[in-house]
Parts: C-alpha cells; sequence; structure tokens
C-alpha cells in the first residue's frame, strides 16, 4: 500500500514537472484536457489539425512523356493553380489527363504528349469536382444510367456550381450532360435508425437489438474458435437477424454507418453515447448546436455534415447554450470532427432562395471561414471529406494520379463570391463550358467586370426564329 | 288528279338523269387552283375522276358532255390529309405493357364515331392505335368516310412504344423482348422434338423393314401393323405450338422478317431517346440493328427537345410532332422543333397538338406558323398528305394529286396554310362525303 502511494506520487511528480499541464483543481480547462487525453476519440486526423503546410514551391520539372499512343486520349491543362487538396497547391502546374483518369500532375510547365488536347487555363484555378453530399434532381434515382434525364438543365446547373459527383439516396453519382455512360460510381446507403428521446419504447427495442445482437456476434465469435477444434460445431441461428435486427448487424460489424438528423445537443449527446456504448460509426446531418460540446462527437468518432448558414434560433427557457453558432464549423474542427458542408436546401431553384441551394455549394463553405474554419478545411469539406464518407475517395475528391479526371476550372479562388465555374470536366471530358452553355456567360465574361454579353448568348445562339 | 301526273313524270326523269350518269361515273373537279403535292400548282386546274381513281390533271381538259362537274373555281384542291396516330372516340381501357396484338376493332362502335370531325378537318384516312403505355397494340388505318363499306385499308402497320418513365422503359423493353425469346425457344423446342421423333419413327420403320427381309414372309403381316400404328401416332407435318398473340409481332421483329412492324416510339423527354437507345441495346438480338429512327414527339410542351434536333436529323429520323412552339425549360424563349427538323432533312409528320376534334380543326393555323419559322411550304403540306400516306405505306394509293391514285380529295376556300382557312368538301373515293353547304 505504501509502495503503492510511493509511485503514484512519483507519477505525480513527474507529470507535474515534465508536462506543461496547468493544475487547476476543478478548473474547466484541466478537466477537460484530461478527459480528451484519458478518451482520446478513437478516429482522428492528426493532420486536420494543424494549417495545410504552405504549398511548396516546386521546381519546374521537365519530365518526358512517351509518344501518345494513336488510341489514348490525353488531357492536358496548363498555366492554372491547381488546387490538389490533398497534395499541395502548384502556381502554373500542369495537369495531364489520360483516358479519363488523371495520369500526371506537374508542378510546373511542360508540354503534354503530341495529339492532346490542351486547355489553356493561365489565371485560373484547378479543384477537383465538388461532391455534394446529397442532392435532389441533379441526376436521376437508383441507378441513374436508368433514370437519369440526360438533359435536365439541374444537372447542367450543378456542374456551373463546380458539382460533378453526388449522393443520391442510394448510389454516388456522377453528373454528365447528353450521355448514360459511366454515371455511377459506386452504391453507398447509411442505415437509419431512431433512437429519439421522444420516442421511449423505440429508445428500448433499439438497444435491446443491439444488445442481442452484439450477444449473436460474441456468439459466432466463440463458434469460430470452436470450430477450429472441432469441425462439426453448431453455428449460432441467424435466421431470426431481419429488419432492425439485420440494420443493426449492418451497424455494429461495421458494414455501414449510422445517419443521423439531429439538431440540438442533446440528441447529439444520446445518439453519441449509444454509438461508443456498442462501437459503430455515426455520421450527424444538421448537427446546428454541435459546436456546444463538440468533444462529444470527437469522442464517439463522428463525423457531421453541416450547414454552416442554417439558423437555429437559443431556446431562452435553457439554462444553457443553445442555438445555432457562425463557429459551430470551426469549433468541431479543433475538435477533430471530419466535416461535410452541404446547403440546406440540396437542390437548385433558380427561384430565390438567395443562394441556400446546391447552386451555390462553394458559398457555404465560404461562410464556415467567415465562422473561423480555416480555408483549406473548407475546400476539404465540399471535395474530398464527402467523397470519404460516401465511400469514393478513391476515386473522386482531389486531384491525385490515378484518380478519375473530374475536376472544375475557375477563375478565381473557389470560396470567394465573384468565383465562378469556366470549365467542368468529368471523365477528362468537358460537360459544362460556361461561355458555351450561357446559363451565367454574360456574367463577367472572361472575367471583365464591365464587359458587355456576348452577341451569341444562349439561346439567341439557337438562331433568329424568324430567319430561319 | 293532275299533280299526280306529274310528280310521276318528274320521278321518271329524275331516275334517268342518276342512271345516266351513274353510268357514266366521270367526275370533274374545276378549281381555282390544284395543288397536286408532287411540286406543282395549276391554276386554274381540272381534275377528272373515273371510278374513283384520277385520270387526268390539267387545264381547260375536254369534258364529256355527261360528266358530272364540281365547279370550285374560287377553291383550291388538294390531296386529302392523313392522320398518322390517334385514339380519338375509343372506348375500352388503356393498354398497358406488352399487348402488340391489341387493335383498335373492338375497340369501337361505327355508327358512334364522330367521322365527320375528321372530314371537317380534311382527314380522309387515319391511322388508329389503342390508348395506352408500352407496347400498347397496333395501328390499323381505315377510311374516315361516314358510311365505308371497306372501311379498313391496312391492317398490322406499325409497332407504337410509348414511354412514361425511363425505368418502366426498362421494364417493358426486358419484359416484352424476353417473353418474344421465350416464345422462339418454345417454338425451337417442340421442332427439335418432333424432328427427333420423325427420325426415330424412321428408324424403326427401316429396322422393321429389315426384320422383315430376315424373318421372310412368315411375320410380314405382324410387320405392316406395327407400320401401320407408328404411322398413326405423329402428324405428317410439323404444327407449331401456338405462341403468344402478344408477343408475335416482337418475335417477328427479333427474327428479322420482312414483315415486322416498325416500331413507333412516343417520347416524352429529350433523354428518353437515350433510354430508349440503351433498352434496346440490352436485347442482344438487336445489337447490331441501326438506332430506334421513328419517334413521336409532344409538341407544346416545355422539354429541352432541342438538345436532340442533331441527333434526330444525323439518323433521318421520321418524326412525328405536333406543330408548335417549344418552350426551352425555364425561359420564355421558343424553339421550333418541327421547322428544325425539317429544315435538317427529317420526314417531319405532323400530327394535332390534341388529340380531338378542336385539335384536328386548328392544326393547319399552327403549321402555318411553322412555315413562317422556317419550315418550307412544300414540307409542311407533305407533313400531312405525301409524308404520312408513305410512311403508313399507303404512297401508291394517297397523299398527292397523281394519275392512277385514289380521288381522296379535299377543296379548301384557300391554300391550306392560309390563316382561317377552311375544308369546304371533302371527298373518297370520287365522292362527296362532306360538304360544308349542307351544314
Amino acid at each position: 500500500m505504501l509502495k503503492n502511494i510511493r509511485i503514484i506520487t512519483a507519477l505525480l511528480a513527474f507529470v507535474i514537472v515534465f508536462t506543461d499541464m496547468p493544475v487547476i483543481p476543478g478548473g474547466y480547462s484541466l478537466s477537460e484536457s484530461i478527459s480528451e487525453a484519458q478518451d482520446p476519440p478513437r478516429r482522428r486526423r492528426g493532420r486536420r489539425r494543424q494549417a495545410p503546410p504552405p504549398a511548396p514551391e516546386p521546381e519546374p520539372e521537365k519530365k518526358e512523356i512517351v509518344a501518345a499512343d494513336s488510341e489514348d486520349e490525353y488531357l492536358v491543362i496548363r498555366g492554372a493553380t491547381l488546387h490538389t487538396v490533398t497534395g499541395g497547391t502548384h502556381r502554373n502546374g500542369t495537369l495531364i489527363c489520360k483516358n479519363g483518369k488523371i495520369y500526371q500532375i506537374v508542378a510546373g510547365p511542360v508540354d503534354g504528349p503530341e495529339g492532346a488536347e490542351v486547355v489553356d487555363a493561365t489565371g485560373h484555378h484547378v479543384y477537383p469536382g465538388l461532391v455534394a453530399f446529397r442532392s435532389s434532381g441533379l441526376v436521376g434515382s437508383g441507378e441513374a444510367e436508368k433514370s437519369q434525364d440526360p438533359f435536365d438543365l439541374d444537372t447542367t446547373m450543378g456542374l456551373a456550381a463546380g458539382i460533378t459527383a453526388t449522393w443520391n439516396g442510394s448510389r454516388v453519382t456522377k453528373l454528365v450532360h447528353g450521355s448514360l455512360e459511366d454515371l455511377t460510381i459506386r452504391p453507398k446507403s447509411f442505415s437509419s435508425i431512431n433512437y429519439s428521446y421522444r420516442n421511449p419504447r423505440g429508445r428500448s427495442e433499439l438497444r435491446r437489438a443491439m444488445d442481442r445482437v452484439q450477444e449473436h456476434l460474441r456468439a459466432l465469435e466463440r463458434h469460430a474458435e470452436e470450430k477450429k477444434k472441432d469441425p462439426e460445431a453448431k453455428a449460432p441461428d441467424d435466421k431470426w437477424i431481419k429488419g432492425i435486427y439485420a440494420t443493426v448487424r449492418s451497424l455494429l460489424t461495421g458494414q455501414s454507418q449510422a445517419l443521423v438528423r439531429s439538431r440540438s445537443m442533446a440528441e447529439i449527446r444520446e445518439y453519441s453515447a449509444l454509438a461508443r456504448k456498442y462501437g459503430f460509426e455515426i455520421v450527424f446531418e444538421l448537427a446546428e448546436e454541435g459546436w456546444i460540446d463538440p468533444g462529444v462527437l470527437s469522442r464517439a468518432g463522428a463525423s457531421a455534415v453541416i450547414s454552416p448558414r442554417a439558423r437555429v434560433n437559443a431556446n431562452e427557457d435553457l439554462n444553457r447554450e443553445s442555438g445555432s453558432s457562425i463557429e459551430n464549423a470551426k469549433l468541431l474542427h479543433d475538435a477533430g470532427v471530419p466535416l461535410v458542408i452541404i446547403p440546406q436546401n440540396t437542390g437548385i431553384a433558380l427561384w430565390g432562395l438567395a443562394g441556400r441551394d446546391l447552386s451555390h455549394l462553394p458559398l457555404e463553405a465560404a461562410f464556415a471561414v467567415r465562422g473561423g474554419l480555416p480555408e483549406q478545411v473548407a475546400i476539404e469539406a465540399i471535395t474530398i471529406e464527402p467523397a470519404r464518407l460516401l465511400g469514393v475517395a478513391d476515386r473522386v475528391g482531389s486531384l491525385e494520379v490515378g484518380k478519375d479526371a473530374d475536376f472544375i476550372i475557375t477563375d478565381g479562388d473557389l470560396l470567394s463570391y465573384m468565383t465562378l465555374v469556366r470549365w467542368a470536366f468529368v471523365n477528362g471530358k468537358i460537360q459544362y463550358d460556361k461561355e458555351e452553355e450561357g446559363i451565367l456567360d454574360h456574367i463577367r465574361p472572361d472575367g471583365d467586370l464591365d464587359a458587355p454579353p456576348p452577341d451569341d448568348h444562349w439561346p439567341r445562339r439557337l438562331g433568329d426564329p424568324l430567319k430561319g | 288528279m293532275r299533280i299526280i301526273k306529274w310528280t310521276w313524270i318528274l320521278a321518271l326523269l329524275a331516275g334517268v338523269s342518276t342512271d345516266l350518269l351513274a353510268g357514266d361515273r366521270v367526275t370533274v373537279i374545276r378549281a381555282g387552283s390544284v395543288i397536286t403535292g408532287t411540286g406543282e400548282t395549276i391554276s386554274p386546274g381540272e381534275v377528272v375522276i373515273e371510278d374513283g381513281k384520277i385520270t387526268l390533271i390539267g387545264n381547260q381538259l375536254e369534258i364529256p358532255d355527261n360528266a358530272k362537274i364540281i365547279e370550285a373555281r374560287n377553291q383550291t384542291l388538294m390531296a386529302g390529309l392523313v392522320l398518322s396516330r390517334t385514339s380519338q372516340g375509343l372506348v375500352g381501357g388503356r393498354v398497358s405493357g406488352v399487348g402488340c396484338d391489341q387493335t383498335v376493332l373492338n375497340r369501337w362502335v361505327d355508327g358512334e364515331m364522330d367521322w365527320e370531325s375528321f372530314l371537317e378537318a380534311g382527314f380522309v384516312a387515319a391511322a388508329f392505335v389503342p390508348a395506352g403505355t408500352g407496347f400498347h397494340g397496333q395501328a390499323v388505318i381505315v377510311h374516315t368516310a361516314p358510311e365505308a363499306e371497306n372501311r379498313i385499308l391496312k391492317e398490322s402497320v406499325y409497332l407504337p412504344l410509348t414511354v412514361t418513365g425511363s425505368t418502366s422503359l426498362y421494364r417493358t423493353v426486358s419484359q416484352a423482348f424476353d417473353g418474344a425469346r421465350k416464345e422462339i425457344e418454345k417454338v425451337k423446342k417442340a421442332r427439335e422434338e418432333w424432328d427427333k421423333k420423325q427420325e426415330e419413327a424412321k428408324k424403326a420403320a427401316e429396322e422393321a423393314k429389315k426384320k422383315e427381309a430376315e424373318k421372310g414372309d412368315k411375320d410380314k403381316a405382324a410387320a405392316e401393323k406395327g407400320d401401320k400404328s407408328k404411322k398413326d401416332e405423329g402428324p405428317k407435318e410439323f404444327k407449331a405450338p401456338p405462341m403468344n398473340p402478344a408477343l408475335v409481332p416482337l418475335v417477328d421483329i427479333l427474327e428479322e422478317k420482312s414483315s415486322a412492324m416498325p416500331l413507333v416510339i412516343s417520347i416524352s423527354s429529350p433523354g428518353s431517346m437515350l433510354h430508349v437507345d440503351a433498352a434496346m441495346s440490352s436485347v442482344k438480338e438487336l445489337e447490331d440493328r441501326d438506332p430506334a429512327s421513328i419517334f413521336v414527339l409532344p409538341g407544346a410542351r416545355n422539354g429541352a427537345f432541342h438538345e436532340v434536333v442533331d441527333e434526330l436529323i444525323e439518323r433521318k429520323a421520321t418524326v412525328m410532332i405536333p406543330p408548335g412552339m417549344s418552350v426551352l425549360p425555364d425561359t420564355y424563349y421558343r424553339y421550333h422543333v418541327p421547322a428544325a427538323l425539317s429544315r435538317g432533312g427529317c420526314s417531319v409528320i405532323s400530327l394535332p397538338r390534341a388529340d380531338s376534334a378542336s385539335g384536328m380543326r386548328e392544326l393547319p393555323g399552327y403549321l402555318a406558323e411553322q412555315v413562317r419559322y422556317g419550315m418550307s411550304e412544300k414540307d409542311a403540306i407533305a407533313s400531312l398528305t405525301s409524308a404520312p400516306a408513305e410512311f403508313l405505306g399507303l404512297g401508291d394509293q394517297m397523299g398527292t394529286i397523281e394519275e392512277g391514285k385514289a380521288a381522296h380529295l379535299i377543296l379548301l376556300n384557300g391554300s391550306l396554310l392560309d390563316p382561317g382557312v377552311k375544308v369546304m368538301k371533302t371527298m373518297i373515293s370520287g365522292e362527296v362525303v362532306w360538304d360544308r353547304e349542307d351544314r
């Protein structure tokens, strides 16, 4: 006993001397930092906590490019600033695509292979195509190859907003105009659970299901052990696993994540506690009050899909913080919660939502920057993070060699309110050209503030009806 | 008493005169101008009709004294209009799914059909299809005369495929062609079985012969008996098992028979065109076929049909389309799809904007609008006469005013494309079946 006390004192002395921890008994910051130290989030991306490393000024390097095979289709984007999102930024870089995939990213001007299609994007910026976590009307439902209207104006509007991929509720799908090929990237579904405190019966049922399935999974493990000794051991019965049990099993085995829409911190606490207890992955949509205690989400390993411009009024009846905050994104990010940003309205509306829909996805992210979120993180929250959450980060979401050639070329910084998409490429093909499409071609043509709209502004281009 | 006598004489006279006319069966129409539809306009012009057929077209022709003469010097004569798709006045429910055998023949009550409205609008023939979606039947072409003896001109003209949603399209196409494939296999199997049986029977007969030869006369009688019983077993010729009639036209398409009906595909959005291609290419037998090229497009509805105009032109498609302005989505801009298609070289067939009497009446007015926006006058008139007639396989009978063709004609109080133009007389096989003066 005495020995124990001695060891503990020695340890305490060591901690006080060698760490800079402020020791204020009962102090707020101490208890929080200790609780965090004791209970680190299971999934945390340390990299995200630091500011992105400054892009190394690259040495212009010359790479030998093998002469193009006649069958290969090359696309070269020259002169633009390449924002790879996951691999730094290259001023005056060159992006070379081959057969719809990114083939080379060169941090300097190089000549492309012979016969390549060359886009001179001097003064422009290249970003990976934006990924809208949710959408309605931009692509067909279900299997888009069989349901999409390939000439839907909403698809073009989505591309004009820089979106090249989105989740339609069951599949991650690309935005392609006038074609029905290569639309679906991958199926994706989340599990929905109801653990609201307004539904006590549902809560107890869910907990019971969790317990039962957990017991079943343990039985399976035991069975696997038994089988090593006795090959004829009987497997535990799993015929009862239907409905809610099947949902719970896919959650507990990590096959799917729970997608929960909850606004209030109280609900987020409940769900987070459940996720921690049973060890499943959880994604919060809305989460307007997440800023109040972001550590809760962080410790549960949760991701958040938020709309920084969403407003929830504070509840004056409560003796604690409530309501939305402009700092929501920043505080969640500071706690290590992976962030995805989408606007409140996930369609495209042309009747005056004041930009709070998918036609202004970058502005939604820019609003989070206004609240303190680093710009790089805001860009990640509309590119690589939704791609990760949707399980397609190996195909889209950043400019990396081998990924799909889905990218946008903008006439300015992505998060600036002045910036418009000049070209959008999907699978290495132009899907949107601001000058051709004519939805926005009369707004600052060539970046010029005072230029008049072009003569052949669409739909005048379709011809003078009287001249024929 | 005297009055009665006079009436007798009058009656006799009248009888004699009709007999005389009937005997000659020559009718001459003297029109202000004759639009032949072959690029010629004769004004003034005359058309001579014998036995319900056009025998002579010209100017200041010598006319037999006893010919019946229709004086229409202030009117225009042209070929009767042909309606290439309608479901007006049909009774019974809509067809959905795969029902290629459905026709309109059991869907109308002839006496209650409003033939007058067809004739008033100048239509002398119409292709009727049952209303519905999917493969909803086959088209039948009929005369529109109120009391026609041979109303049906042609059966099994085309197969309409009406696309409502892309999901149901894929379902319907796979259901239809999978079904047709099964029918083909069923027949094939039956034939194989029959062949097998035949061969077995042959072998048995040969063996019996051998035995006969070996055993000699002793068992001859028995062998003969056996032969007889075998002969009675199977039919002499192969009889195919009956196919599902709803699928027979599709079987013809899969087997590429010359009698296979063309598919006429109605789409309500431009994207459906690509979906139709995708759905058809999923049928492996149709892989090497040309993409579908006969479409029915909606006329006045919103829809970005300008997106597929180039594609339709490239396919040299036949397009049935109501003349009307398409509004570009979310704009007030109009794009004149029929005019653009016609200028690009597609065969354009005009349909009424609404499948009703008023729709048919208003059709020439809307067509004139397309002429204003770039469709040539010739193409516009052809889109209601020769183009549908040729598409429906009646090009040798109607559609233009030519010697030898049937005298299905209309007289108008002006050119078809003049504002406010009206049909004055409609003739089918040289008989005036509708006359505005009678009304």
